[in-house]
């Protein structure tokens, strides 16, 4: 999965990255689009907040690094650059003086909503001459799952549509869902990267709460199997204890958990499920964790899916939008609603993800020495080389823009 | 007394009344965690 015409990809193969004499992958020059996505892959749709939190006071947000304002005006999300281009406030600290319109705080600046175009300025009259003539960049804005959803574009093209990047079983399909929408430290990629690390969960949430009662596999055998715009964990094997040659024992298991199945399973991470969810089932994941750009993680239970969107801040910040979906509907509901306001979020959202979240926001790499299981994460960086590639193409934008590796020089 | 009760009962009430929504409203505006039926 190399990418032609960049000078980056004249040098190919195991040997990119590393340094005679230091051990490991020195940097990420396999991947030049991913090492230049610091601040995430433009051309996408973020969720940035729950619906309700927009209202007609707008509130600033940063996604991809561009600093935006939301509102809201006659029930519809508005999108807009930051800053008034007068003397650089940002909007967010204004107000609406006008229907469909969001004012400066300073001089009255007031620009229209669905354009971004300057529509008045409060303080110097009706007849001011730049009016229609200056404006803020505004933004594609989609309301999806209870949350506002922003498209960053690459350059000025037209958004793909939303629907077409949601997981494909939460269009059209009934469910209830409980998320939890939270700015976190760390890179974006470094989250992403967790979210669909084989290793980690085994080892990391082996002490989560969320698991007390059921333990955790010690070490498996995995490979990435593509299907359509997914990657997919496939366990081949599942270990539920091991013996270290010159170091001991190893288990999770504890004899208040439940015993481990011992057959190897794919949905659900602790035990193979006697009856799975229709709309689950109908799937067909081959893996019980998938990953797809740009950044959206999908682990399938039996009777529910967790979904991860890692949305990029900056280079040192991003937003944890976790969600847990129940493909039920009716009354059946209110259940759901019990369990994910009671537990869920506290034990799942809450304490389990804190452990993700505390290694992501320690994480320093490059340079990094990977073994056996990242597979996941090496198959998950040759994914989003290639279909930024394909889609920087379908733009006509130039390779790799907004390198990393040229600010850095 | 009774009247005292009474004006007392009504004051909490409408307390409660005022109260309710806007801590609904602000919960709504400022929780990280939500949850919601889509599709249905």
């Amino acid at each position: 999965m190399t990418v032609e015409g960049s000078p980056d990809t004249k040098q190919t193969g195991r040997g990119r990255g590393r340094t005679a004499g230091e051990p490991g992958r020195q940097d990420w020059a396999s991947w030049p689009h991913y090492d230049a996505a610091g601040s995430g892959f433009r051309g996408y749709w973020y969720p940035v907040t729950w619906s309700s939190h927009i209202t007609g006071k707008p509130l600033p947000f940063t996604i991809c690094g561009e600093k935006i304002t939301l509102i809201r005006d006659g029930g519809t999300a508005y999108a807009l650059h930051n800053r008034c281009p007068h003397r650089g406030v940002p909007l967010s600290e204004g107000d609406q003086q006008f229907p469909g319109t969001v004012s400066c705080p300073y001089h009255g600046w007031t620009f229209d909503l669905p354009t971004g175009k300057l529509s008045a300025v409060i303080t110097d009259g009706p007849g001011c001459r730049l009016t229609g003539k200056v404006g803020v960049r505004t933004y594609p804005v989609e309301e999806r799952l209870g949350m506002v959803w922003v498209y960053i574009p690459i350059a000025d093209e037209e958004p793909h549509s939303i629907d077409s990047q949601l997981p494909e079983e939460l269009v059209g399909n009934g469910f209830v869902m409980g998320g939890r929408v939270e700015p976190r430290g760390g890179n974006w990629r470094f989250a992403c990267e967790n979210g669909f690390d084989e290793g980690h969960a085994k080892y990391l949430h082996r002490t989560a709460l969320w698991r007390l009662f059921k333990p955790m596999p010690t070490w498996n055998i995995t490979r990435i199997v593509p299907k359509g715009r997914w990657i997919f964990r496939v366990q081949d094997e599942v270990h539920w204890e091991a013996d270290y040659p010159g170091v001991g024992h190893w288990s999770n298991k504890r004899w208040w958990k439940m015993q481990p199945p011992k057959e190897t399973f794919n949905i659900g991470n602790t035990g193979k499920a006697d009856k799975i969810n229709p709309t689950i089932e109908a799937q067909e994941f081959p893996g019980f964790a998938s990953l797809s750009m740009p950044g959206v993680l999908r682990i399938a239970y039996p009777k529910f899916i967790h979904y991860e969107f890692y949305v990029p801040v900056d280079d040192d910040n991003h937003r944890y939008v976790g969600v847990m979906v129940n493909f039920t509907e009716g009354w059946k509901t209110l259940g759901f609603y019990a369990k994910y306001l009671g537990a869920v979020r506290w034990l799942f959202h809450g304490q389990f993800s804190g452990q993700d979240a505390w290694m992501v926001d320690v994480t320093d790499a490059p340079p990094e020495k990977l073994y056996r299981p990242d597979v996941s994460l090496t198959s998950w960086r040759n994914l989003s080389e290639e279909e930024y590639g394909k889609k920087l193409a379908a733009v006509g934008a130039p390779e790799t823009p907004r390198s990393t590796r040229d600010k850095k020089a | 007394m009774t009247m005292g009760r009474t004006l007392l009962t009504l004051l909490a009430g409408a307390a409660i009344a005022v109260s309710l929504p806007l801590a609904r409203k602000r919960i709504a505006r400022t929780t990280m965690t939500q949850v919601h039926r889509i599709n249905q």
